[in-house]
């Protein structure tokens, strides 16, 4: 019994190692998505104060991430620009000025009755919309993550983005479904 | 095929060396391109299979990062059109399989952390490549890739069929070169061996000189020949002299001892005792085979020189054939030989010259008698409607087909069997006498029966005899 312990140990640790992949929770793959998005999407340069300028990445309500988001961007550099992460515990319209401000921002699901509010107060602006929200792209927003079994999906609003002059990289339009507004009237 | 270098004639040797020095000169150089191709190309595939590796990584890069496992096989199912990609498989940041080319069932080991890294590997069936694909700053995910290796295969063997071509086709280039060239050597060298073998075998005309074709060691052969041939003619210019001025200077003294020991045969200085009789027989005999000896020298130098000259005349064929047997009756007779004159009865006229027709029949007279042991000489005299024949025919040894060959040439003059057989003189001078009289002499033989040498000159035409 004693020979076999270590066995044992290494057993289980390779057990463990690719559980830990599996297991990654849903909003820690969303956080990733988050983060990710800052990479196949460009901001016009007037998005940013300056070269080195932080990309912010916006919660807005209640944060579903915790953690999982500022471990995803934690040390992290897209192009030139520090990932930061702001949160906004609800929506005031005396915020559009500093919501403004971030480059991605997640609308939570307790902003649903908001939603089309924050989307008109951010209009003419370079920010790029993501939610769970039902029908996020029918209100006007950008990206929607779309549960689809077991991978979570991407929605994407194309004329939306192109309206806030963002630059959705044809790789991640691949992978995403394209919302098509007269399907859906 | 084992070939005796050695024998070869130079014209071959030269061809030979030129194809050989050829071929084996190019032959590293044609190596070194094959082994330079198989160096190189594993790098230049590797190169092209991490190219379409940065490309495919790159376009799965979204399907990673938004965990897109049916796009992400998409992507890899475009590999299909490469037909030399055996297999692929994309790995997530945490080294799982993500998707996979061609989609079988095989199951596929995860990458540990250590094997995420950029590396490759080649054997001779395949070529493996590990890309770690970034995106932005971070793993997205590692692609493998098999290449096989029938592309560097096919490559390898056109080259090297390439190489063979170039090669055979430089051999034949080189052969033709060598072919058309090794005329400028073998050629004047040849010549100077054909001159060789001509003067060996005493048939060539010491005169004439090799045209020696520029300065290098050939040149200096031919020249060197030449004069060589030149000393050779000068030996032969300076034997003929000799023997003209020592024939020339003998010759009149023998023929007056000859003339003295003919008198006192007669009785001119008294008479002679029986003993005394025997021995001026035999003086005479020696006497008269002396002189012969000497007017063939000096006849034959007089040829070799060709400074001799015939005075045609109408000359009786009988007093010919009269005069020449006058000196051999005797000697026959004391051989015991019987001799025999026919057509004899009636006479008529030759255009000759008189003393060269005599010394031309002794000569063969001479022969018949030294060559025949019993049996007849027969002499025979033939009107012929353009021209006299004499005929002399013996019962002797008779001579091979060899033998006959020479006989006329003047090869056997003074050569090896001289003093055994004779001078060698007798028939070279008969042939040239006979020639300059515009007539012939022909031989047959037949080896231990006997020969006929037959002597033809023209007839006197109506006509001309009246003028001379
Ligand atoms: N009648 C013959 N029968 C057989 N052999 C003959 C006869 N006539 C000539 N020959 C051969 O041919 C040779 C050449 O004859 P040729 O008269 O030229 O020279 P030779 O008799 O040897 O010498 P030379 O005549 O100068 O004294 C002779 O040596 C002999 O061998
Ligand atoms: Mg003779």
């Amino acid at each position: 019994m004693k020979r076999i312990k270590p066995y044992a140990v290494l057993l289980a640790l390779a057990c463990f190692l690719p559980a830990r992949g599996a297991g990654i929770s849903e909003y820690s793959v969303k956080s990733a998505y988050l983060f990710n998005f800052a990479k196949f999407v460009g901001w016009p340069a007037n998005a940013f104060e300056n070269e080195k300028s932080p990309l912010n990445i916006g919660v807005l309500g209640e944060d579903p991430f915790g953690e999982a988001l500022d471990e995803v961007v934690e040390g992290k550099i897209v192009g030139q620009h520090p990932i930061t992460v702001l949160r906004f515990d609800r929506f005031e319209t005396g915020q559009a000025e500093r919501l403004r401000k971030c480059q991605i921002l997640f609308i939570a699901y307790s902003e649903k009755p908001r939603a089309l509010q924050i989307l008109s107060s951010l209009q003419g602006s370079s920010v790029l919309t993501v939610s769970e929200i039902e029908k996020f792209p029918l209100l006007g927003g950008m990206i929607m993550f779309n549960q689809a079994g077991k991978r979570i999906g991407l929605v994407v609003n194309v004329k939306a983005a192109k309206k806030a002059k963002l630059e959705i990289s044809a790789k991640l339009l691949q992978v995403s479904k394209i919302f098509k507004p007269e399907r859906q009237p | 095929m084992k070939i005796d270098f050695k024998n070869l004639r130079l014209k071959q040797k030269i061809i030979l060396i030129a194809v050989a020095s050829a071929s084996i000169a190019l032959l590293p150089a044609c190596l070194m391109f094959i082994l330079y191709e198989r160096e190189t190309f594993p790098k230049i595939m590797l190169k092209n299979l991490s190219n379409l590796a940065q490309l495919v990584g790159d376009n799965s890069n979204a399907a990673l990062s938004f965990n897109d496992p049916k796009t992400a096989q998409d992507i890899l199912n475009t590999l299909k059109t490469n037909p030399h990609i055996l297999s692929a498989c994309l790995y997530d940041a945490q080294g799982k399989v993500f998707a996979r080319f061609p989609d079988n069932q095989r199951e596929i080991q995860a990458l540990g952390p250590a094997e995420r890294v950029e590396k490759n590997e080649i054997t001779p069936l395949s070529a493996k490549l590990y890309h770690v694909i970034l995106s932005g700053r971070e793993t997205a995910g590692v692609l493998f890739l098999e290449s096989d290796m029938k592309e560097m295969d096919s490559r390898v063997s056109s080259y090297t069929t390439m190489t063979i071509l170039v090669w055979v086709f430089s051999f034949l280039v080189s052969f033709l070169v060598a072919s058309r060239l090794q005329k400028y050597v073998s050629e004047p060298l040849r010549q100077v061996v054909d001159r060789m073998k001509d003067i060996a075998r005493g048939e060539g005309d010491l005169t004439k000189r090799l045209q020696v074709h520029g300065t290098d060691e050939i040149g200096e052969v031919s020249e060197s020949f030449n004069t060589f041939v030149g000393k050779l003619q000068n030996v032969d210019e300076m034997k003929l002299g000799l023997i003209s001025v020592v024939s020339h200077q003998l010759k009149t003294p023998v023929a007056e001892i000859n003339g003295y020991i003919e008198n006192m045969l007669e009785g001119v200085a008294g008479e002679l005792t029986p003993r005394q009789k025997k021995y001026l027989e035999s003086m005479k005999g020696i006497g008269q085979d002396n002189y012969r000896l000497i007017s063939d020298l000096l006849s034959a130098s007089k040829i070799e020189r060709g400074v001799i000259a015939v005075d045609l005349k109408p000359v009786s064929i009988k007093q010919v054939v009269e005069i020449s047997v006058r000196d051999y009756e005797a000697s026959i007779r004391r051989k015991g030989l019987s001799l025999r004159l026919e057509g004899m009865d009636s006479d008529f006229m030759i255009m000759a010259d008189k003393d060269k027709t005599v010394e031309t029949l002794r000569n063969v007279l001479n022969n018949a008698l030294k060559c025949t042991d019993k049996g007849t000489i027969s002499i025979r005299v033939e009107n012929e409607p353009e021209k006299g024949v004499i005929e002399v025919e013996d019962t002797g040894i008779g001579m091979s087909d060899e033998t006959m060959e020479k006989l006329f040439t003047k090869s056997r003059m003074l050569g090896k069997e001289a003093g055994r057989a004779g001078a060698g003189l007798g028939l070279y001078i008969a042939r040239s006498f006979m020639k300059l009289q515009k007539g012939d002499i022909v031989v047959r033989s037949q080896i231990g029966k006997g020969s006929c040498f037959r002597l033809e000159l023209p007839k006197l035409i109506e006509g001309e005899g009246a003028q001379a």
